[in-house]
């Protein structure tokens, strides 16, 4: 029982923090991070989500694109310096066991993994927790953490393309896509996120729940494309791209529902003070059964007028993929067993999951030693808004940037570099919350470039 | 899946969002876990002895005191027991220890030393004594978990005389836990 507890309030928190994490992404660009995360060269996720990239040639006037970028982990050093390597497995700030555990203070390292020097640390909240209890009563004070239990729907996910590889001829390109969409979310029905948040007292005979759900499918797409330049040369041009994918789905799982507990007569009398309250629907179709089929594209279009350069993609358009042998569970609570059980509800029937339609908008201007960008990106879960420029006098580029991210929360970066030659040395600051903290946090990344 | 887990699973939840490095805190109104049957009052009525005096017990049957589960393996830094009662004799003289006890097991209760022993000095006749006594004990172990028994003694000290009668009535019982979250 224990474990189960434990993992409870682990996956609440693991989930309700994760959340956080995506909403800027690991970068490990600190060129990008200096512009607040925005990339201005013609590559990452311009050529990703803009089928049309694909043939536009790098930007010149700015010292090219790098051909590798390596991050310098300072964040790394500093992390095992304060935690030794080979003391790692007994260190008091992992070990559950040890009075200096601190599991959002794991949780936080989790989300934000330790590669780049913390500059400002978002502080780890500290604060007493308070219970209030009577026969008839619970209250639960989480003081200026309860900040922290989210009000809306939280989620996580995205679509992946790991795997792309295909021969072009002509600007057609034939290619085999590999392809993993996630999804997890949940929200907190109205009665515990007032228990937890606004410290409301339990109330009789109520119902306490969180609505989730989670999807998981993969599998590869056959595709055909097609990108190039229709109009123009190329100082100005007019380019264009589309995919056609034919995807093919491997396995999926999905699971929705929501869990709980109902409140009894009297908050802690009796044996039972509450009871277990589950609905929930799993569907699957498992790797070996027929796959999933279905028919999704993509387009871009780019535009480059010397100085200005414009683009919209758009990707997954219409992307239904179709399971012919899918089975569906219904996942209960017994109450005289005091267990959960599944039930068949119907098996080898019709099923469909949507991919997820994702976009990117994106315009650049270059003036002379400056260039400034703005792109607006949703990769399947929320925009993203970034906009920022470089600065370069000589050997210096001095960069800064602004961004919204999914989360709609202004985050700031600034930063510069040196170039030498076929190197360059980049350094970036972004404040980001990506802790499960109310307060900002400041990365320093840095990086070197070769071009 | 126990049904009293699923209570503790979201206060668990709760302390592990909030606490990080901090404490949990049990403030627990346990005078109203005994209210309702009545156990609040302890009513006595002990013939006097013909010469001397005699010492009798009267005790609630141990009641059970739900608290939230999952902390059980989460250290005790201190608590802090605040008791008040009101002694209201009726007739005869003596003397009344008021005690309260705690334990993990229903069978151990008065097996184990009080944690409150107030103490109402002789008394006679009809007469109200109001008992007031606080303790505060540091890392004990009785605490971090989600059963606890609690009893209720009045042990009586009869003169000799007429019965010593009247009732001993607890108008707070209050009992502050402070926890070092140890969630595994």
């Amino acid at each position: 029982m224990r474990t189960s507890v434990v993992g409870f309030g682990l996956a609440a928190l693991a989930v309700s923090g994760a959340g956080v994490a995506p909403a800027q992404g690991l970068l490990t660009d600190a060129r990008r991070i200096g512009m607040g995360g925005l990339a201005l060269d013609r590559s990452g996720s311009l050529r990703r989500y803009n089928a049309a990239y694909r043939v536009v040639p790098p930007r010149t006037g700015q010292g090219g694109q790098p051909k590798i970028t390596i991050p310098i982990p300072l964040g790394l050093i500093q992390f095992f310096k304060d935690h030794p390597i080979s003391q790692l497995g007994s260190d008091p700030t992992f070990d559950p066991k040890s009075p200096q555990f601190n599991p959002v203070e794991l949780l936080n390292t989790v989300m934000n993994p330790p590669l780049f020097y913390e500059v400002k640390k978002a502080p780890t909240p500290t604060n007493d927790v308070i219970f209030t209890v009577g026969i008839d009563s619970l209250v639960v004070d989480l003081g200026a953490a309860s900040k922290l239990v989210p009000e809306d729907r939280f989620g996580i996910g995205g679509l992946s393309r790991p795997l792309d590889p295909g021969a072009e001829i002509k600007g057609v390109r034939v290619s085999v896509t590999g392809w993993l969409h996630n999804e997890v979310g949940f929200q907190l029905g109205d009665t515990l996120l007032a228990f937890l948040r606004d410290a409301q007292p339990a109330q009789n005979n109520t119902t306490y729940n969180l609505l989730g759900d989670a999807l998981l499918q993969g599998g590869f797409a056959p595709t055909v494309g097609y990108a190039g330049r229709i109009v123009g040369d190329s100082a100005t041009g007019l380019y264009v791209g589309a995919a056609l994918h034919y995807y093919l789905g491997a396995a999926y799982a999905r699971v929705t529902g929501d869990g709980g507990f109902i409140t009894g007569d009297t908050i802690f009398a009796g044996p039972n003070p509450v009871t277990p309250d589950v609905h929930a629907l799993t569907q699957y179709s498992k790797a070996g059964n027929s796959p999933g089929r279905g028919v999704g594209g993509d387009v871009g279009i780019a535009f480059v007028s010397g100085p200005i350069e414009l683009g919209v993609g758009v990707n997954d358009i219409g992307a239904t993929l179709t399971w012919s042998d899918t089975r569906r569970d219904s996942l209960l609570y017994d109450a005289l067993g005091d267990s959960l059980y599944t039930v068949l509800d119907t098996n080898h029937v019709q099923t469909k999951t949507k991919l997820p339609v994702s976009y990117v908008a994106n315009i650049a201007y270059t003036v002379g030693n400056t260039t400034l960008g703005a792109n607006v990106l949703d990769a399947g879960r929320g925009s993203s808004v970034h906009v920022g420029g470089e600065q370069r006098i000589g050997v210096v580029v001095l960069r800064g940037g602004i961004a919204r991210d999914q989360r709609k929360r202004i985050e700031f970066g600034w930063g510069g570099g040196l170039r030498f030659g076929p190197l360059s040395l980049d350094v970036g600051f972004w404040t980001h919350t990506r802790s499960l903290s109310n307060e900002r946090g400041i990365t320093m990344a840095t990086s070197v470039s070769v071009y | 899946m126990t049904k009293v887990a699923m209570l503790g699973a979201v206060c668990l939840g709760a302390a592990l969002a909030g606490c990080g490095e901090g404490r949990v805190i049990l403030n627990v109104d346990v005078l109203s876990f005994i209210k309702p049957s009545g156990r609040d009052t302890l009513r006595y009525d002990v013939p006097g002895p013909p010469i001397g005096s005699v010492t009798v017990d009267s005790s609630m049957t141990p009641i059970k005191i739900g608290l939230p589960s999952g902390l059980s393996k989460s250290s005790v830094v201190s608590d802090t027991l605040s008791v008040a009662a009101l002694l209201e004799n009726a007739t005869g003289s003596g003397d009344v220890q008021y005690r309260i006890y705690f334990a993990k097991d229903s069978a151990q209760v008065y097996n184990t030393t009080p944690y409150i022993d107030a103490s109402s000095g002789p008394v006679s006749g009809t007469t109200t004594v109001p008992l007031v006594s606080t303790a505060v004990t540091l890392g004990d172990t009785v605490f971090n978990t989600n059963e606890l028994w609690m009893g209720m003694r009045a042990r009586l000290t009869v003169n000799a005389g007429p019965n010593l009668s009247g009732r001993v009535r607890a108008t707070e019982i209050r009992l502050a836990i402070i926890l070092q979250d140890e969630v595994f």
